[in-house]
């Protein structure tokens, strides 16, 4: 049944009680990826291959840090304190993929980031365009076309790579070891949390449907990587997601976490212990 | 950096012109260059580099596409060969004349 044409969603408190705690965690999830990802893309505003590359590294930066913002602001109505969701969280508790749990030593691998992973988050936000949470719509919109940038910045740079066999035997390494990450970031194909978001109009998609139009996104190029494969109209991952060691919660392995230089960047530990009354 | 467009040591890499305008009753203005390897990054330097104003509408053309007119020296260019006359590279170039293709 479908339940688009209901009205919606004033605030978070509107929302039934199961699908604002589902909603809660969906968000978190997002924001933490956001932040940890601005950050990764920060490390490159020195270093990238050309100055345009590490400008647009820095936009990006931005961009990304300005989205975890809007998320985690959010969460105030789903009963998160935003200061103690910024500042205040071991790395244990944070939610962000285990790519970006430390930096990356390589152009490729900040590409598989840029590409794959950053498409993956736009994709589940994408999700959320037509929600019937109505106080996400104008952002989701306006994130995401920032988002469009970061994906036209991954994919031409892939071409490039992809059109010497050194870059494409580096981006077959680097995408190889951040797929598995991808496909799991959706969820398994029964996954209640997306379900519930569905059956009630705040998500148009579940797990499958949000992993399969990120393999359409993305399938073009890991298919020249031998990732992905179309049958028919629709594109494959060449190898099933394996859910060893996956957390729900945290949408991620459980294993691990932001590592120390990460966390204290991520919470700002250095910059605010220069605040004299501690807040 | 050469006149042609083309970068010195990456040999992929173009230079691409930038215009943008802030509204839809003003006209073009160019607002600089940047090089990348294609026209997907070309836009999406554009975009990043020149965030000055709230645009309307930019766009990106190669430097290559563009035909001196008038000065034997390609438009738009900040450091580009000082102009005819001056000992510039353009005085060993052939300039285009009536009936003669401009050169690639």
């Amino acid at each position: 049944m479908t339940q688009s044409n209901k009205t919606g969603f004033k605030s978070a408190t509107d929302l039934p009680e199961d699908v604002r705690g589902h909603m809660g965690e969906l968000l978190l999830c997002l924001a933490d990826n956001k932040r940890l990802l601005g950050i990764r893309y920060s490390d490159w505003l020195l270093g990238a291959p050309s100055i345009e590359a590490g400008i647009a590294c820095s936009a990006m930066a931005q961009d990304e840090w300005g989205h975890a913002r809007i998320v985690y602001s959010l969460l105030k109505d789903f009963g998160h304190d935003p200061t103690v969701l910024e500042h205040e969280r071991p790395a244990k508790s944070y939610r962000n993929s285990e790519l970006l749990d430390r930096d990356v030593s390589s152009w490729e691998d900040l590409l598989a980031l840029n590409f794959l992973w950053d498409t993956a988050l736009s994709v589940q936000f994408e999700m959320l365009v037509d929600s019937r949470f109505e106080p996400i719509h104008y952002k989701v919109r306006k994130l995401l076309d920032e988002e469009r940038f970061h994906f036209n910045h991954g994919h031409g740079w892939t071409a490039r790579l992809m059109g010497a066999e050194r870059g494409r035997a580096a981006l077959r390494n680097a995408f190889g070891s951040a797929w598995d990450a991808c496909l799991r970031w959706f969820g398994p194909e029964d996954d209640a949390l997306t379900r519930s978001l569905v059956e009630h109009g705040v998500a148009s998609g579940d797990a499958d449907a949000a992993r399969a139009r990120w393999l359409e996104r993305v399938g073009p190029e890991a298919a020249e990587l031998g990732l992905a494969h179309k049958e028919g109209s629709s594109w494959q991952s060449a190898r099933e997601p394996d859910w060893e060691g996956w957390s729900a919660e945290r949408r991620r392995l459980a294993e691990g976490g932001p590592d120390d230089d990460s966390l204290a960047r991520v919470r700002g530990d250095r910059n605010r212990s220069l605040l004299a009354d501690g807040t | 950096m050469t006149g042609n467009g083309r970068v010195g040591g990456l040999t992929d890499e173009r230079i691409y012109e930038v215009f943008a305008r802030k509204d839809r009753a003003d006209r073009f203005e160019h607002v600089g260059t940047v090089t990348a390897p294609n026209r997907e990054l070309a836009r999406v330097y554009a975009w990043q580099t020149y965030d000055e104003a709230k645009w309307f509408e930019m766009t990106v053309a190669l430097r290559d596409a563009f035909a001196a007119v008038n000065l034997e020296q390609a438009p738009f260019t900040l450091g580009g060969p000082p102009p005819v006359g001056e000992g510039s590279a353009a005085d060993t170039d052939t300039p285009p004349g009536f009936g003669t293709p401009a050169k690639a």
